[in-house]
């Protein structure tokens, strides 16, 4: 019920394309990007999309907390739920990425389901410029420690994009697809799975640096950066990291993973991390995220028959 | 006398025949485990390492079949484990392989949904266990190019929530040295 009001309140106000609790936390008037130049150095920001041969920082973080609702993610020895602390994490993350002049949106906010592809989509209409998805890790054996970064640098084979492709159309056709609509959803399954490919160096270099101001922070294991095709960040049409924070599997780490000061630091590594990219954004890379081209519209949204298979989920 | 020693002479060239036909094939023949993958009667294995970190191959013997045959039997060989005690296993032990059956270059293999609900959770654990099973299936049964998981007779999204399993995946084999 409360997804379903809050569902309602941000279609109505924010006009986002999607179901769920995104959540824009939005500082008034659009805050700079710390390290960025304010309004009395010269630089008026801007709320339309700019151009793409205009660099610009990083102005709005989305969060993912792993998991939630019938999902409960791994689970510890001692019984911590990994939804549970991956709200946790994100909670502070954002209040430390506001207070740095951030806007934050949250891909869910409380304890309830959210589909995966939909968490991507909360980030892509709200127009983030990077997505970082916070999880606890789990292993059989008890010994294996440690935290991670990863991010996507995984192109579906042709044979496997064509699986998808033939995949989407059937579940359309077989379901109440008006005529020649069904070629778009493959299509638009396609862009989706590829979005990401456009911002793997990006990802890549965000994980980097999250991972080395993580180990600045925590010190312990640092299990490095790691690539995978993992679904949350594969639409994302911006640099996309998920974190693996450590083993809620190894009794050390669970402890450490509730500690409150853990959690600050975590944040503050994830602050640090964001104010780098940023700059480095501005130094006259690539825009953090495409603003325009025909491929951002295709994969604003997830394709429909995942929406509609992921509301079947819900039901 | 003679016809004994005749007897005792044939006797110890049948030994020395069996002997010696015994020692020329012993290194040359099928021994259990050893033979190369794709072949009857041996499979390459993917399980995970001591840290976790990668995939790392166990070769076994395995009953010879057709392709389900050995796709299963991969299967259910991985369910049991590896026997290097120094590896993890990648599947719950609970796990029980429902149905396989193959269509063009796809091996669909369908698990019993304690494959996604017994498993700890985790992204690399979770491309571990997707990836021992493309990979070991991919690796021994003639003309399978890719994998079609399936959790009680459905595609699922993902396993445990982070790694896509709605489409058929294709092996792999960077997973050896730990990464994509």
């Amino acid at each position: 019920m409360t997804r379903i009001v809050a569902f309602l309140l941000i279609s109505s106000s924010l006009v986002l394309p999607v179901a769920g609790g995104g959540r824009l936390l939005a500082a008034d008037p659009p805050p700079f990007a710390p390290g960025s130049p304010g309004p009395g150095e010269g630089v008026v920001p801007s709320p339309l999309p700019l151009p793409e041969t205009v660099s610009r920082g990083v102005r709005m973080v989305a969060i993912d907390p792993g998991h939630g609702g019938k999902e409960p993610g791994a689970v510890g020895k001692s019984g911590t739920l990994e939804k549970d602390l991956t709200m946790a994490l994100a909670n502070q993350a954002g209040r430390a990425l506001t207070a740095a002049g951030y806007r934050v949106v949250y891909t869910r906010e409380d304890d309830y389901f959210v589909g995966l592809r939909e968490r991507t989509a909360i980030a892509n209409a709200a127009g983030a410029d990077l997505l970082v998805s916070i999880h606890a890790n789990a292993s059989t054996r008890a010994d294996i420690n440690g935290y991670e970064t990863y991010y996507v640098s995984f192109a579906a084979s042709d044979a496997e994009a064509q699986a998808m492709a033939k995949k989407e159309n059937s579940s359309l056709e077989a379901s109440r697809a008006p005529a020649g609509a069904s070629t778009v959803t493959g299509l638009e399954a396609i862009l989706w799975d590829m979005a990401q490919t456009e911002f793997a160096n990006q990802s890549g270099e965000f994980a980097a640096r999250l991972q080395k101001k993580l180990f600045a922070a925590v010190g312990g294991h640092s299990r490095g950066t790691r690539q995978a095709p993992l679904i949350v960040l594969l639409g994302a049409r911006m640099p996309a990291v998920l974190v693996e924070a450590g083993f809620i599997s190894n009794a050390e780490e669970e402890l450490r993973l509730r500690n409150q000061e853990f959690a600050g630091k975590f944040a503050r590594a994830l602050v640090q991390a964001v104010n780098e990219v940023s700059q480095a954004l501005m130094a006259g890379c690539a825009p953090a995220r495409a603003s325009t081209g025909a491929g951002a519209a295709v994969a604003a949204v997830p394709p429909a028959g995942e929406t509609a298979r992921e509301e079947a989920v819900r039901q | 006398m003679r016809r004994r020693l005749l007897l005792a002479a044939a006797l110890a060239a049948v030994v020395l025949a069996v002997l010696f036909l015994v020692l020329r094939k012993g290194p040359q023949g099928p021994v259990p485990g050893a033979g190369a993958p794709g072949t009857v009667g041996a499979a390459d294995l993917y399980f995970a390492d001591a840290e976790g970190r990668r995939l790392v191959i166990e070769r076994r013997a395995i009953s010879p079949g057709t392709a389900e045959e050995t796709a299963r039997a991969v299967a259910e060989e991985l369910i049991a484990g590896p026997h290097d005690p120094a590896l993890v296993p990648t599947l719950p032990p609970n796990a029980a392989v429902l149905a396989v059956f193959l269509q063009g270059d796809t091996a669909y293999l369908d698990f019993s949904a304690s494959l996604s609900g017994d498993h700890p959770g985790g992204s690399w654990s979770e491309a571990l266990t997707v990836y021992s099973i493309v990979n070991s299936i991919a690796a021994n049964v003639p003309g399978v190019a890719q994998v079609q998981i399936l959790l009680d007779g459905r595609e699922g999204e993902t396993l445990a929530g982070h790694i896509v399993l709605d489409r058929p995946l294709a092996p792999q084999m960077r997973l050896l040295d730990g990464d994509f």
